[in-house]
């Protein structure tokens, strides 16, 4: 079943990695306050406190050129190219969905766990945004229970080829383990997109 | 002539054409004068925006070129030796091994101007164009 995360629901997230005092805008700073973010800690990568450790060694740059922290796999969502997106990822992790998923490599489970959440009756509702899941529906944890949320369209566009590429580059294979990690969490959307 | 066609669902709100083994740090980053277009281009690979829809898109692999006033989304060169046809957003492929590599001159039209619309691609490669073998009525379906 499908679940619908609401902006209402956002609870601790704690930002893992490189920590760098930049000057946070008002409106990048309002959303990290709302998901419990200090200054001091912002401006690196944003991962669920359980993952913090998996990353810590990594810089943002490394996460986005390399797409792996050591031997660690890495899809990283930049806050600034898919401010929307990231902003639902988010909030389904605060919900309680994991940031390490499992690669997928069935098409047909894949087509299954999109056509599981993003009904025609969702993406009717969402029309003229698109349906973006989390998990992923290329992730073992997709489908049934994935929150959704409609973001703009560019944005799924930008995603499919982030994630495209992290998988290319790691030549993941069925099962493999990956963090979904944000990258410039400051520029997280703080609302909605309202066109 | 129709070479191939492939029946691809879309995914991440597109169609991707081109060769996985071209480097990824080159595929396109949709930039938003391509999402006007509504196709983004880098040298081995090629996006084309259609929107959420749950059904499939009929890709056509043609020689030859298109017939006038068909609508062009794409004409340029394409570096591509192994051609693969997905949705967005994966690294697990179908493939097309073309007679020839390296850069080759492709034509992409689409059944409709409004991307929603967008249920059938087709991807014209004029040299390989055979004049011994011209489209029958047989062929054009």
């Amino acid at each position: 079943m499908s679940t619908k995360t609401k902006s209402g629901l956002l609870p601790i997230l704690i930002i893992g990695g490189i920590v760098i005092a930049t000057t946070q805008t008002d409106i990048g700073q309002e959303v990290l306050d709302l998901i419990g973010i200090g200054e001091s800690e912002a401006g690196g990568i944003l991962v669920p406190p359980a993952f913090r450790d998996r990353v810590k060694e990594c810089a943002p740059e490394q996460l986005t050129k390399d797409r792996r922290c050591e031997d660690l796999p890495v899809v990283p969502i930049d806050a600034e190219k898919m401010p929307h997106i990231a902003r639902h990822i988010s909030m389904a992790w605060s919900s309680g969905q994991s940031a390490l998923l499992h690669y997928e490599v069935d098409q047909k489970t894949r087509d299954a766990n999109n056509r599981a959440v993003c009904t025609p009756a969702r993406l009717a509702e969402l029309k003229p945004l698109s349906c973006d899941e989390y998990p992923f529906k290329s992730a073992k944890e997709g489908g049934a229970g994935a929150s959704t949320q409609g973001v703009p369209i560019i944005e799924q566009n930008r995603q499919g080829g982030a994630i495209g590429r992290a998988y290319t580059v790691n030549q993941l294979q069925d099962g493999d383990e990956f963090l979904v990690v944000i990258i410039n969490p400051d520029k997280i959307a703080t609302g909605e997109f309202e066109g | 002539m129709l070479l191939l066609r492939q029946p691809v669902r879309p995914s991440h709100g597109q169609v991707c054409l081109g060769d996985y083994k071209s480097d990824p740090d080159t595929w396109p980053e949709w930039t938003d004068e391509e999402f006007e277009r509504g196709v983004a281009v880098s040298p081995g690979m090629i996006f084309i925006d259609i929107n959420d829809t749950p059904e499939f898109v009929v890709v056509d692999i043609r020689d030859g070129n298109p017939e006038a006033g068909e609508t062009v989304l794409f004409d340029g060169m394409l570096d591509v030796s192994t051609l693969s046809i997905t949705g967005g957003g994966t690294a697990t492929v179908q493939s097309f091994l073309l007679p020839d590599s390296g850069e080759q001159k492709v034509i992409i039209v689409v059944n409709d101007t409004d991307r929603s619309n967008i249920r059938h691609v087709s991807v014209y490669f004029p040299h390989y164009a055979d004049p011994d073998m011209p489209d029958g009525a047989w062929m054009n379906i």
